[in-house]
């Protein structure tokens, strides 16, 4: 399964985002991932230069500019050699299949870029991610994926509306198959809060939405990296499935809560060899990038895909 | 005079704090947090990054080590407990706590 790039190829390879780049390799190097594409950022910037007088126009004169910039973008067309080339790329998804639209950025403040995992802020979160999103619904979740470099908390966050540089931000966005996940694991491959060489694994049921929000306190595995096995646990509550909506096109909300039964909650959510196989797969993504690194796993039943990773900055 | 002990949970980032702790039940609620309080909320999100930069500490009542509020808590090396049962049914808004994240100890000053 393989990340296929979006776009004239002449963006420099830091200039794609962590998250791009790494399904890419981690792809090439024989890990599963999803399959899917990302839209490159030469792809955004000729869709933005016909109207970027309007977008600053808007970011210095509107009240709600998140709202008009959105607006305007969704009724804003991509070039036509780049329509076409992701069509050429969509035409590789399965027609029925359900997909993450997620935004990997890059902000200009005051003269200087700063990518996403940067050493100096986290980026993490920033922009708008949609999630569900049906074929049909691709072109504009990406637009809406751009507009989100102007969206609330990055205007105040960048003071974007006095910021000269801002308008010179781009964006990746990454598309791919969102695999159904029957359960979903977040991995570290160092102990992020003492510092120990030992894999820290929190997983609960259905998609990973449950751990990363918070919304769930998952079983907690602290797991020996030489032999694989569980070295202390702690069973968390479970309390809830993440289901999601078809994406409509908007902001509203498509995630919703099932609450999960006694015995969903009693029950371990991993037994030990889908540790073992988590161990295995997380020890070779870190001797790879040779830094303890912070990952997002789901289990499509017994098939196991690296979502994402990306180093720990907190070590 | 002791502080009694009463609630524990995950640690996300140790550290110790004294604060008053500030209930979020909703959005809304997050316009009452002042400089120098302990958050307590079911879980964080984006959307509470403006004010979390005001908070000396963060208690939630549900996640793990790698949710939003534990991964914001490191990033920001502001002390953390997360998986707090009964947090927001136990703990007082606008009263004195300890957040005592190096012993796993949430306590009520007295």
């Amino acid at each position: 399964m393989v990340i296929k790039l979006v776009g004239n190829g002449t963006v420099p390879k830091q200039d794609l985002g962590t998250k791009v780049t790494r399904l890419i390799e981690l792809s090439q190097d024989g890990f599963l991932v999803p399959a899917g594409f990302a839209v490159t950022p030469d792809i955004y910037q000729r869709f933005l230069n016909p109207i970027l007088d309007k977008v600053k126009h808007l970011l210095t004169n509107s009240q709600k500019p998140d709202k008009e910039i959105t607006k305007l973008f969704l009724e804003s067309e991509l070039q036509l050699e780049d329509k076409k080339r992701l069509e050429e790329a969509k035409g590789n998804i399965l027609f029925d299949n359900l997909l993450a639209i997620r935004s990997s950025g890059n902000v200009y403040v005051n003269g200087q870029v700063f990518r996403e995992d940067s050493k100096d802020i986290s980026l993490a979160g920033q922009f708008d991610s949609f999630l569900a999103v049906p074929i049909y619904g691709i072109e504009n979740a990406i637009k809406m994926c751009w507009a989100s470099l102007y969206n609330q908390r990055s205007i105040q966050r960048f003071e974007a509306t006095g910021n000269k540089d801002y308008a010179k931000s781009g964006m990746s966005v990454l598309c791919h198959e969102m695999i159904p996940a029957t359960k979903s694991a977040v991995v570290m491959t160092k102990d992020p809060i003492s510092g120990e060489n030992v894999l820290g694994i929190e997983s609960t049921y259905g998609p990973c939405e449950a751990i990363v929000s918070g919304r769930v306190t998952g079983d907690y595995f602290k797991v020996d990296k030489e032999s694989g096995k569980v070295i202390d646990s702690e069973k968390g509550e479970k309390e809830e499935t993440a289901v999601y909506s078809v994406f409509d096109g908007t902001n509203n909300r498509n995630i919703w809560w099932n609450t999960n039964n006694n015995a969903l909650r009693e029950n371990w959510s991993l037994n030990q060899s889908e540790i073992e196989k988590i161990c295995e797969i997380a020890i070779a993504v870190e001797n790879k990038y040779r830094h303890p690194q912070d990952m997002e796993f789901v289990f499509q039943n017994d098939q196991l895909y690296i979502v994402q990773t990306r180093n720990i900055t907190t070590i | 005079m002791e502080n009694e002990i009463i609630l524990n949970g995950r640690v996300a980032c140790k550290g110790y704090v004294e604060g008053e702790a500030r209930l979020i039940n909703e959005y809304k609620d997050l316009e009452n947090i002042r400089n120098g309080d302990i958050l307590v909320a079911q879980q964080t999100d984006m959307n509470y990054t403006l004010y979390l930069d005001k908070c000396v500490g963060i208690i939630t009542e549900r996640g793990g080590r790698f949710s939003h509020a534990a991964i914001y808590s490191r990033e920001n090396s502001i002390p953390c407990i997360t998986a707090v049962k009964g947090a927001l049914e136990s703990i007082i808004d606008g009263t004195k706590y300890i957040l005592d994240a190096n012993n796993n100890e949430i306590r009520r000053m007295k």
